[in-house]
C-alpha cells in the first residue's frame, strides 16, 4: 500500500506541475524521494536480516 | 540553447516512459511479479521524469537538475544493491529476469547512469538566461511526454494495488 501511496504522491506532483505550482511540486518530489530512501533502507534491513 | 535543452529533456522523458511501459509489459504479458526493489526503481525513474517535466514547464533551472540528480542517485543506489544481492545471494532472493543477457535491475542501473550522463552534459552546456515569469505552454512533443508519464504513473498506482491484492 505504501508503494501505491508513493506513486499517488508522484501523480499529485504531476498535477501540481500541470497547474503551474513549481515550488510545491519540487517539495513533493523531494519529500517522496526521501521517504522512498527510508523504505529502501527498511527493506534491505529486513531482507538481509541485519541492522543497518 | 534553452530550446535544445528542453527538447532533450522531452526526449529523456519519452525514453523513461518507454522503459516504464516495458516494465508493465514484462509484468502483465510475461507474468513476472515485480519485487519491492523494482517498485523503488520505477519510483526513482518517475521522480527523474517529473524533475525533467519541471524543466519543460517552467524553463531550464539548476534546481530542477538537482532534483533529477537526487532521483537518479537514489535509483542507482537501489539497482546497485539489487545487483549486489545477486552477487551474494540468500535463499529469499528474488529470481532475476534476464533480457539480452543482463538482469532487469542491471538495465535499470544502466538507464540511471545514462540519465546522470545526459543531465551532466545538459548542465555543462547550461547558460543562465532570463527566467520565465509564467509557466510555458507545452508544445506537442513535450505535451506527449507529459501525458505519457502521467498515464504511466497512474498505471503504476493500479499496479501496486493489484500487486497487493493477488
Amino acid at each position: 500500500m505504501m508503494m501505491a501511496m508513493l506513486f499517488l504522491i508522484f501523480f499529485v506532483a504531476m498535477v501540481l506541475i500541470a497547474i503551474g505550482w513549481r515550488i510545491p511540486a519540487m517539495i513533493v518530489i523531494a519529500i517522496n524521494m526521501v521517504i522512498s530512501f527510508f523504505i529502501f533502507l527498511q527493506h534491505m534491513q529486513t531482507q538481509l536480516n541485519i541492522n543497518l | 540553447m534553452n530550446e535544445f535543452a528542453r527538447n532533450v529533456n522531452a526526449a529523456i522523458v519519452l525514453v523513461i516512459a518507454g522503459v516504464l511501459f516495458g516494465s508493465i509489459f514484462v509484468e502483465f504479458y510475461m507474468g513476472v511479479k515485480p519485487c519491492p526493489l523494482c517498485f523503488l526503481q520505477k519510483l526513482a525513474m518517475i521522480g527523474f521524469a517529473a524533475s525533467e517535466l519541471l524543466n519543460l514547464k517552467f524553463g531550464v533551472r539548476t534546481e530542477h537538475y538537482a532534483l533529477s540528480y537526487l532521483s537518479a542517485l537514489f535509483g542507482s543506489a537501489v539497482s546497485i544493491s539489487q545487483i549486489l544481492l545477486h552477487i551474494c545471494p540468500n535463499p529469499d532472493m528474488y529470481p532475476p529476469m534476464v533480457v539480452f543477457g543482463l538482469g532487469l535491475y542491471t538495465w535499470a542501473f544502466i538507464v540511471f547512469v545514462c540519465a546522470i550522463l545526459a543531465n551532466s552534459i545538459l548542465l555543462f552546456l547550461y547558460k543562465p538566461q532570463v527566467r520565465m515569469k509564467r509557466p510555458a505552454k507545452l508544445g506537442t512533443f513535450p505535451m506527449i511526454a507529459f501525458i505519457l508519464i502521467s498515464l504511466i504513473t497512474l498505471a503504476n498506482i493500479f499496479d501496486a494495488v493489484y500487486d497487493l491484492l493477488i
